[in-house]
C-alpha cells in the first residue's frame, strides 16, 4: 500500500471528490450551487467589464479554503457546469490563492 | 467497601485531603488521550480521585444543524464523530426519513447496512491501533492502521472520499448507487480482514493480555447504573444491542450473533470488539448476497425541502454503543431542534471516573482506551 511517490502513484478512482472543474461556458448563472453550499464557499461574481457581452450573468467564484468537497454543488447543477475532478494537489503557501475566480487574469 | 479484583484487598474511600496526593492532568493535549482531559489525584502509584474534564471538542453541532437543510446536515453528520462517520450519517438519515415519512428503496437499505458495518469494522481497527499505541505496543498500532487503509480504499471507491463520505447515507437513501465492481472489492477486503484478525490474535500472548487482563473491571449492576452501552455493557455479560432490540433498516432480516463476555475487564472489552469485527463481516456477506438488483437513482439535493411538523427519536447501534438523534421540526426546511445523544458522555464521565478510582497509574491508559472514548460525540 506504500509506493515510491512521485515516481509511482496509487490511482484515484473516478468518483473521487477533488478540485472543482468549473466549465463557465456551460454555466447558466442559476446560483443553485451558491445556495446549496453548506459552507457558503461559492459566491456569484460579475465578469470583468471587457467580457460583459460574452458573459452577461454572474458566475461562481469558489473558495477552496471554505469548501468541504461534499459535491452538493455538482449534484445540484442543472447544466453540468460544476463538476469535481480527481485533482488532490491543492496545498499552497499563498493564503489568497485559495479563492478561485471564474475569470483568471490573462 | 469495594474490593480490588486485581489484588483482593479493600479499597478505602479516597481521601482528598491527603497531603502527599498530587493532581495529574491526563490530557487533553496528550499523546494518549484524544481531545479529552481527566484530572487524576494520585498518591504514589494509586489513583485516589478522578474528575473528567469534557468540552474541549465542543463545536456547537446542535446549533449548526438548526441553520442547515437536511441534505446539508447530512454533510455535517460525518463530523459528529469522524472515526465512525458512516454510522452517524445513518442515524441522521434515519431521523429525517422517519420525520418526513420517506420510503427508502430496499437496495438503499442494504447498501446502508453494508457501509455502516464497514464503518464499524474500521472504527474497531482504529480502537485496536490506539489501544496498542497507548500501551506502548507500537507494532499493533502500525499494523492496525495499515489494515485500515484497505477499508478506506473501499470507501474512496464507493463514496468518493477516504475518511469523509460527505453524507453518502443521506435522507432519502444513498447519494448515488454503488459503482460497478464494488461487490468484488468488498469481498477482497473481507479476505484481508480475516488475515488481519488472525494477526491480531497472534499478538494476544504478549502486551495486550499482560496489561489488560483483570484491569478496569466493571460489574454489571454498576454498568447499568452508570449508563454504559455497546461493547462496554456487552463485556459485563448483558447481550444488549439496538440492532437486535429495536431493529432498523434490514437488520431484522439478517442473522448475526451478539458476542458477550462475563469478566467485564479491559481484556474482555478487547475480545468483544474483535468478535464484533467478525460478526460485521458476516453481516456484510449476507447483505451482499441479498442485495436487490434494481439500480437506484441518485438522491439530489434541493434548496428548500420543507419537513412536516413533528418530532422523532431514532436510535442506532454505532461502534461505541447506542447513539440517538432527537429531531423536532415546525414545518420549516431546517430542523427546529436536533439533539444528539452519543454513547460517550456516559462512558467518559461516570463510567471512567468509577473505573479509575483505585486503579494504578500504569493501568490508566488501558482502562481509558478499553472504553473506546470519543470526545467528538460527547462534546458535539
Amino acid at each position: 500500500m506504500t509506493v515510491a511517490f512521485p515516481q509511482e502513484a496509487i490511482p484515484i478512482p473516478d468518483g473521487y471528490r477533488g478540485e472543482h472543474a468549473y466549465d463557465i461556458d456551460q454555466c447558466t448563472g442559476c446560483t443553485l450551487c451558491a445556495r446549496i453550499c453548506p459552507n457558503r464557499a461559492i459566491e456569484m461574481v460579475e465578469a470583468p467589464e471587457d467580457r460583459w457581452e460574452a458573459y452577461p450573468k454572474k458566475y461562481a467564484q469558489i473558495d477552496i479554503g471554505k469548501c468541504c468537497f461534499c459535491g452538493l454543488c455538482q449534484d445540484i447543477c442543472p447544466s453540468g457546469a460544476m463538476t469535481l475532478s480527481q485533482n488532490v494537489f491543492l496545498s499552497t503557501n499563498d493564503r489568497l490563492s485559495v479563492v478561485r475566480p471564474p475569470f483568471a487574469e490573462v | 467497601m469495594r474490593v480490588s479484583r486485581a489484588t483482593g484487598t479493600e479499597i478505602g474511600e479516597p481521601d482528598h485531603r491527603a497531603s502527599h496526593a498530587f493532581d495529574l492532568y491526563f490530557g487533553p493535549v496528550h499523546a494518549g488521550s484524544g481531545n479529552f482531559g481527566v484530572k487524576l489525584k494520585i498518591e504514589g502509584e494509586r489513583v485516589v480521585g478522578a474528575r473528567s474534564d469534557p468540552g474541549y471538542l465542543h463545536r456547537g453541532f446542535e446549533k449548526l444543524m438548526e441553520y442547515r437543510t437536511p441534505m446539508q446536515n447530512a454533510i455535517l453528520s460525518d463530523r459528529l464523530c469522524i472515526l465512525e462517520s458512516l454510522n452517524w450519517n445513518l442515524v441522521h438519515a434515519e431521523a429525517v426519513d422517519r420525520l418526513c415519512g420517506t420510503e427508502i428503496p430496499e437496495r438503499a437499505q442494504y447498501i446502508r447496512v453494508i457501509l455502516a458495518e464497514l464503518s464499524r469494522i474500521q472504527s474497531h481497527i482504529i480502537w485496536y491501533g490506539v489501544l496498542s499505541k497507548a500501551l506502548g505496543f507500537d507494532t499493533g498500532f502500525k499494523v492496525a492502521f495499515g489494515y485500515r487503509d484497505y477499508v478506506l480504499d473501499v470507501f474512496e471507491f464507493i463514496t468518493g472520499g477516504r475518511v469523509y463520505p460527505a453524507g453518502y447515507l443521506c435522507p432519502g437513501g444513498v447519494r448515488h448507487d454503488i459503482p460497478e465492481g464494488t461487490k468484488k472489492r468488498i469481498e477482497d477486503l473481507l479476505a484481508t480482514m480475516e488475515t488481519m484478525l488472525r494477526e491480531f490474535a497472534g499478538y494476544d500472548s504478549r502486551t495486550i493480555t499482560a496489561r489488560c487482563r483483570g484491569v478496569g473491571v466493571l460489574e454489571l449492576d454498576d454498568a447499568l447504573r452508570l449508563g454504559a452501552t455497546g461493547p462496554v455493557l456487552r463485556a459485563c455479560g448483558m447481550a444488549a444491542d439496538v440492532r437486535r432490540d429495536a431493529p432498523y433498516e434490514v437488520y431484522d432480516d439478517l442473522d448475526f450473533e451478539i458476542p458477550t463476555c462475563e469478566e467485564g475487564d479491559a481484556f474482555a472489552r478487547s475480545i468483544i470488539r474483535r468478535r464484533e469485527i467478525e460478526e460485521s463481516m458476516n453481516i456484510i456477506r449476507q447483505a451482499l448476497g441479498r442485495l436487490p438488483a434494481e439500480p437506484l437513482p441518485p438522491v439530489l439535493p434541493k434548496i428548500a425541502d420543507k419537513m412536516p411538523e413533528g418530532e422523532v427519536y431514532v436510535r442506532n447501534e454505532i461502534s461505541r454503543g447506542e447513539a440517538a438523534i432527537y429531531m423536532r421540526s415546525t414545518g420549516e426546511s431546517r430542523p427546529y431542534r436536533c439533539k444528539i445523544r452519543g454513547p460517550d458522555l456516559l462512558h467518559m464521565i461516570p463510567v471512567l471516573e468509577h473505573l479509575l478510582v483505585g486503579a494504578e497509574l500504569a493501568d490508566v491508559p488501558a482502562i481509558y482506551w478499553s472504553l473506546n472514548v470519543c470526545p467528538a460525540d460527547m462534546d458535539r
